[in-house]
């Protein structure tokens, strides 16, 4: 897609072209004796531009960082569900995992509270808890199936 | 810098930037104030987006002058914030309906509002007609500034107000001089 016409816009950006190249033909001296003409100090404005690309660079670092650690979260979610999408289910196991950690004494307490229910719970809820719990990291993946259907 | 490569890598653009002089910051500085006129960016916001941008990964090939190069980042990034507008929804509704349910709905047009539209165009034009008002007092720098506009060359400005080479040239200078005392003095259009 590009800019809508917009001929002021269009002949500004003329005018714009036409003093830039002016500024990078003029040289050193001429720049810089201007700018003191108007009472600026070369040094002090090199020394603030300076910051501000300093200030650009973390911003571009942090941006870097945030994109490599977005893409690390993704890569990770994404490989998760394939694993988990891989596995088949074993209901039967899975209830019988359940069960077990009701005599856990180290089992939180609000897994210990499903696993007294697991009774009263449908296949769905049984594989949406083990889920949870493996992506919680509760279950090492071996241990939330066996491989066997 | 190395032998081979034909484009600074991510260290040596930053080491060039880093070693700019002072003259090459005061015309980095220039060339952003000359392309932020009338546009709703100042010119620090501008100079950022453009190292930003050149440091995300773009190609400054090793014969190209650092400040030319950032130029054209500059150019870019203005060109981009154009389009992000265009592109961005807007709170002007094209349609009202209802839903499945019956419930209403409101449809948005992605296309530009005529309001902004006219913002734009309104923002453009007075710029320009700030610029030209400073040199109400100089028939031909006007003329080589409307000319500018116009796309003219320089062959067809120095026929057109009968300078010579080194009077255009003086002219030019007289031009950009006036212009950099605005900016000094923090120009505004509004």
């Amino acid at each position: 897609m590009t800019e809508k016409k917009n001929p002021d816009r269009e002949g500004l950006d003329r005018l714009a072209d036409a003093l830039i190249d002016d500024i990078l033909n003029a040289s050193d001296e001429e720049i810089l004796e201007e700018f003191r003409e108007n009472g600026g100090d070369p040094e002090q404005l090199a020394a603030d531009m300076l910051a501000l690309f300093e200030r650009s660079v973390m911003i571009a670092n942090k941006r870097h960082l945030t994109e490599a650690r977005a893409g690390a979260t993704a890569d990770r979610a994404a490989a998760d569900s394939r694993k988990k999408l891989a596995m088949p289910v074993n209901i039967e196991e899975m209830r019988r995992q359940l069960r077990a950690v009701k005599s856990d004494p180290n089992a939180p307490e609000k897994l210990t509270l499903a696993a007294r229910k697991e009774s009263e719970l449908s296949d769905a809820d049984i594989v949406s808890l083990m889920e949870d719990l493996f992506e919680l990291g509760a279950l090492p993946p071996e241990e939330g199936n066996d491989g066997a259907s | 810098m190395s032998q081979s490569a034909a484009v600074l890598s991510h260290e040596e653009m930053k080491s060039a930037i880093r070693a700019l002089t002072p003259a090459q910051w005061l015309r980095l500085r220039g060339i952003a104030f000359q392309l932020v006129r009338g546009r709703p960016m100042d010119m620090e916001d501008l100079l950022q987006e453009a190292f930003v941008s050149a440091l995300d990964g773009r190609n400054c090939p090793t014969d190209v002058d650092i400040v030319v190069f950032l130029r054209g980042v500059m150019r870019s990034v203005l060109s981009n914030e154009a389009q992000k507008a265009q592109r961005r929804p807007k709170m002007a509704y094209s349609a009202v309906g209802a839903d499945e349910r019956g419930e209403t709905i409101e449809y948005r047009d992605p296309s530009p509002t005529i309001e902004e539209d006219f913002i734009d165009r309104e923002n453009a034009a007075a710029a320009r007609r700030y610029v030209l008002a400073q040199f109400d007092d100089d028939p031909d720098a006007r003329v080589i500034l409307e000319g500018d506009i116009e796309g003219w060359s320089a062959e067809e400005l120095r026929a057109y107000t009968g300078l010579d080479k080194v009077a255009y040239a003086s002219k030019r200078r007289l031009i950009i001089r006036r212009l950099n005392k605005m900016q000094a003095k923090g120009e505004s259009h509004d």
